[in-house]
C-alpha cells in the first residue's frame, strides 16, 4: 500500500514536471498560433491596463486574412523555396564530407592527425560575424578571377554552410564512428571488402543514428541563419529568415501577418524533426559513455 | 572517365561565365519594402520593363528589409560591390557619406536643390556637398477622432497648451489615457516625436554650427516636461511610456484614443484595418515660438565603385518623373513625394493631403552629420530614461534636467569624433 502511495506519488510529480516543461516550452508557440487568427490592430492595441483590451488566447476577431495573404505583403513562398533547396543541399554536402572525413579520423592515423582535429575545432571559436566580409570578398574574388557567380546563386549559399556545419559535423561523427568497434571493420575485410566497401556496406548502415544527427543540425543550421543571408543572398536566392524580416517595416509591424508566415513555415522542419528524432538523440549521446 | 568530367567542368564554367558576361549594361538596384510585395514587385517589373526599353539598361531590383539594410549596405560600402543606386533613410545619407563610399552627385542633373523639399535636400548633404537626390518624404500630423471630440465639446489643438486643456475634456468625458497615444521607450523613432516639440519651443538639437549639444537648454527642459506631462496628468495611458510607434498608431487607428501624432502611411492602414473611424487630420500644434513638423524620408544614392553611374542616374531620374513619382508615392507607398513639381497632382490638394503638404513645407530635417547615429543613440537612451522614471513613479522635477544633460555630455563627446 505504502509503495503504490509511492508509486504514484513518482508518477503526479513526474507528470508536473513535464507539464512544466512543455508548458514553458510551447505557451510560447501557442501564443504564435493565437497570433496568428488575430488582426495586426488586435495584438497592437492589446493592453494590460484595461479588460476590454487586455490580451486574449481566442481572438476577439478571428480572421483566416493572415493565412490567405501569407504570400501577398511578402513573397515567402519564394524564400520558403530558396531556404529548402539551400538547407537540403547544405545536409546532402556536410553529410557526405563529414562521413569521409570522420571515417579517417576514426579509423586510420596520419600524419598531423591532431593538427588537422585541432584545426578543424578552432574554426568554431571564432564569432561568426568576423568572417563575414571575408566570405563576401572571397565570393567577389572568385567572380572577378574565375567568373563563377557566388553571391545570390544556391551554390554559394551552399558552400557558405556547408563549411559553418563542417566542424561541428566531422567531430561529432568521428565520436559516433569511434564507437563502432574497429573489429567490425576488420571482419568485414576478412570477408572480402575493401576499406571503402566496408565503410559503405558496414559501417553506413551503422552510423545512421549519427549521420542523421549531422543531417538535422546542418539542416537547421542552414534554415535559421540570418547574418550571412543578409549579405550573401539576393533577390533569386533570399530565405525564409530574412522573409520574416520583411514584416517589420519602418513605419508598421505586421505581426499578425508575421505569425501565419512563421507557422507555415516551421511546419517542414517540424515534420523532419518528427521523421529523425529517434536518430537524432542516438546520435548526440553515442560515445558519451565510452570508457 | 577523368577526361571527360574535366570536359564536364569547363563546359559548365564556360556556361556560366557567358551567361555573366550577358550582365554587362544591367544594373543593380537595392529598396525596402516600401509597399506590400503584392503591388510593389509588379510595378517594379513593369517600371523595369520600361525603362530598358527606353535606355536599353537592365534594371535588377532587389527588396531588402529594413532590419538587414544597414548590415548589407555596409558590407557594399566596404567592398564597393552589390548595387550601383539604393535607398538610404534621410539620417543615413551624410553616415554612408562620411565612410566616402558613395558618389558625390550634382543635383542639378535632376533638377536642381530647389527642386526637392528643403529638408530632404539638406539630408541628402554632408559637408556641402550632395551624395543622394531625395525620393520621397514623410512627415507627421496630429491625428485626432472626430467622434471623440464631438462628444467632448472640443475643437482640435492648435498649440501645445490647447491640446492639453482639450485632452483633460477628453478623459473627463471618456477616462484616463484616453485623450492621447504617444510613443515610449520601445519606439526607434521616438527622437522624431519630441524634436518637433523642442523646435515648436524655440529649442535645437545641436547649435548652429553643428558643434555642442543645445536640446539640454530651458526650452528643451520645457518640451520634455511637456512630453512627460501628457502621461503624468493622465492624458495618456500609462502603457505608452513603453509603446513602440505602431502600438500608438494601433491605439488610435482601434479608436481607443482621441489624438496620435501619425503618417500618411497610416491612412492605407485606417483603410485597411478600421475603415469605419471618423478622424481627421490638422498640422502639427504650435508652441510659444513656432509651428515645427519633422522630415524623414529615403533618397536614392549612388555607390562609388558602381561601374555603371551614367545609368544609374538614368535610372534615379526615370524614378523621379513627376508622373512615376506619383504613382508611387501616392498607390505603393503612401509617403510623399520629396520632388516639389509632383505637388502639383490634384490628388494633392485633396483632403488630408493638402495638411501634410502644408506641414512638409516647413519640416525639418536632422543635422547632416556622420555622428548623427551615437547622437540621436545618446538623446534616445536618457530620453528612455526619463519615461521609464514617469512610468515607475520616479520622476520628480530635477528628472528631467538631469538625463538632458547626461545625454548632452555623451552628444558633445560623439560631436567631437566629427571630422
Amino acid at each position: 500500500m505504502k509503495l503504490t502511495f509511492r508509486v504514484l506519488l513518482g508518477r503526479i510529480l513526474f507528470g508536473l514536471a513535464v507539464f512544466l516543461v512543455l508548458a514553458g516550452v510551447l505557451i510560447p508557440y501557442l501564443w504564435m498560433v493565437s497570433g496568428s487568427f488575430k488582426t495586426t490592430l488586435e495584438i497592437q492595441s492589446a493592453d494590460v491596463l484595461k479588460p476590454e483590451l487586455s490580451p486574449r488566447w481566442f481572438p476577439r476577431k478571428f480572421t483566416w486574412e493572415n493565412y490567405l495573404r501569407v504570400n501577398r505583403t511578402v513573397r515567402m513562398l519564394d524564400y520558403f523555396r530558396n531556404s529548402i533547396i539551400i538547407s537540403v543541399g547544405t545536409m546532402v554536402f556536410s553529410v557526405g564530407i563529414s562521413l569521409f572525413a570522420a571515417y579517417a579520423l576514426s579509423r586510420f592515423t596520419f600524419s598531423w592527425k591532431r593538427m588537422y582535429t585541432l584545426a578543424v575545432l578552432s574554426t568554431q571559436m571564432f564569432p561568426g560575424i568576423s568572417f563575414l566580409i571575408p566570405y563576401f570578398m572571397m565570393f567577389v574574388l572568385i567572380k572577378h578571377y574565375l567568373g563563377l557567380p557566388m553571391q545570390n546563386t544556391y551554390w554559394g549559399m551552399i558552400f557558405t554552410y556547408t563549411s559553418f556545419a563542417l566542424p561541428f559535423s566531422i567531430l561529432m561523427l568521428r565520436n559516433f564512428l569511434d564507437s563502432i568497434p574497429r573489429e567490425i571493420d576488420e571482419q568485414a575485410q576478412i570477408d572480402g571488402c575493401t576499406p571503402s566497401g566496408a565503410l559503405f556496406r558496414v559501417i553506413l548502415p551503422l552510423a545512421k543514428p549519427g549521420i542523421a544527427a549531422v543531417g538535422i543540425y546542418s539542416f537547421i543550421m542552414a534554415w535559421n541563419e540570418v547574418l550571412f543571408a543578409t549579405v550573401l543572398t539576393g533577390r533569386e536566392t533570399k530565405t525564409v529568415a530574412l522573409g520574416l524580416l520583411e514584416y517589420i517595416t519602418a513605419q508598421q509591424a505586421r505581426w499578425a501577418g508575421m505569425m501565419a508566415a512563421c507557422i507555415l513555415v516551421s511546419i517542414p522542419v517540424l515534420v523532419l524533426f518528427s521523421l529523425m528524432q529517434r536518430y537524432i538523440i542516438e546520435g548526440l549521446v553515442a560515445g558519451a559513455t565510452k570508457g | 572517365m577523368r577526361k571527360s568530367w574535366v570536359l564536364v567542368v569547363v563546359f559548365l564554367w564556360v556556361v556560366l561565365t557567358s551567361v555573366t558576361a550577358l550582365g554587362k549594361g544591367t544594373i543593380t538596384f537595392w529598396l525596402m519594402p516600401n509597399a506590400p510585395d503584392e503591388t510593389h514587385i509588379p510595378w517594379l517589373e513593369e517600371k523595369a520593363k520600361e525603362f530598358e526599353a527606353q535606355t536599353g539598361y537592365k534594371v535588377n531590383f532587389e527588396v531588402i528589409g529594413w532590419g538587414e539594410a544597414w548590415q548589407k549596405i555596409s558590407v557594399a560600402l566596404a567592398s564597393q560591390t552589390g548595387p550601383d543606386v539604393f535607398q538610404v533613410g534621410t539620417t543615413w545619407n551624410p553616415q554612408f557619406a562620411a565612410t566616402g563610399g558613395l558618389e558625390k552627385l550634382d543635383l542639378a542633373e535632376f533638377g536642381g536643390a530647389d527642386a526637392f523639399m528643403k529638408a530632404n535636400y539638406i539630408s541628402t548633404t554632408y559637408k556641402g556637398e550632395s551624395y543622394g537626390v531625395p525620393w520621397f518624404a514623410e512627415t507627421r500630423c496630429l491625428f485626432y477622432n472626430r467622434d471623440m471630440f464631438a462628444k467632448a465639446g472640443v475643437q482640435p489643438p492648435a498649440t501645445y497648451d490647447e491640446l492639453k486643456v482639450v485632452g483633460k475634456k477628453i478623459v473627463e468625458t471618456f477616462g484616463e489615457g484616453s485623450a492621447i497615444a504617444i510613443a515610449g521607450t520601445n519606439a526607434w523613432d521616438l527622437l522624431h516625436n519630441w524634436a518637433i516639440v523642442l523646435w515648436a519651443y524655440g529649442g535645437d538639437l545641436l547649435t548652429p554650427d553643428n558643434k555642442q549639444a543645445a536640446f539640454n537648454g530651458e526650452a528643451g527642459v520645457t518640451a520634455m516636461k511637456w512630453y512627460a506631462s501628457l502621461i503624468l496628468d493622465g492624458l495618456a495611458a500609462k502603457a505608452c511610456a513603453e509603446y513602440n510607434q505602431p502600438q500608438a498608431d494601433a491605439a488610435f487607428i482601434n479608436g481607443n484614443v482621441a489624438m496620435c501624432f501619425m503618417g500618411p502611411w497610416n491612412i492605407a492602414g485606417i483603410e485597411q484595418e478600421n475603415p469605419d473611424l471618423p478622424y481627421d487630420v490638422v498640422e502639427p500644434p504650435a508652441g510659444p515660438v513656432k509651428r515645427a513638423s519633422f522630415s524623414g524620408g529615403s533618397n536614392l544614392v549612388i555607390l562609388k565603385g558602381s561601374p555603371n553611374k551614367d545609368a544609374a542616374k538614368e535610372w534615379i531620374k526615370f524614378l523621379l518623373s513627376k508622373e512615376n513619382l506619383v504613382d508611387y508615392t501616392k498607390n505603393l507607398s503612401h509617403m510623399l513625394p520629396a520632388k516639389i513639381e509632383a505637388f502639383e497632382d490634384p490628388y494633392y490638394d485633396t483632403g488630408v493631403w493638402q495638411v501634410f503638404k502644408k506641414t512638409l513645407g516647413y519640416a525639418t530635417a536632422y543635422p547632416p552629420l556622420a555622428v548623427w547615429g551615437d547622437i540621436e543613440n545618446a538623446v534616445v537612451r536618457e530620453f528612455r530614461n526619463i519615461l521609464t522614471a514617469v512610468a515607475s513613479g520616479h520622476y520628480s522635477e530635477e528628472t528631467v534636467k538631469l538625463y538632458l544633460d547626461k545625454a548632452a555630455e555623451k552628444v558633445n563627446e560623439a560631436l567631437a569624433r566629427e571630422r
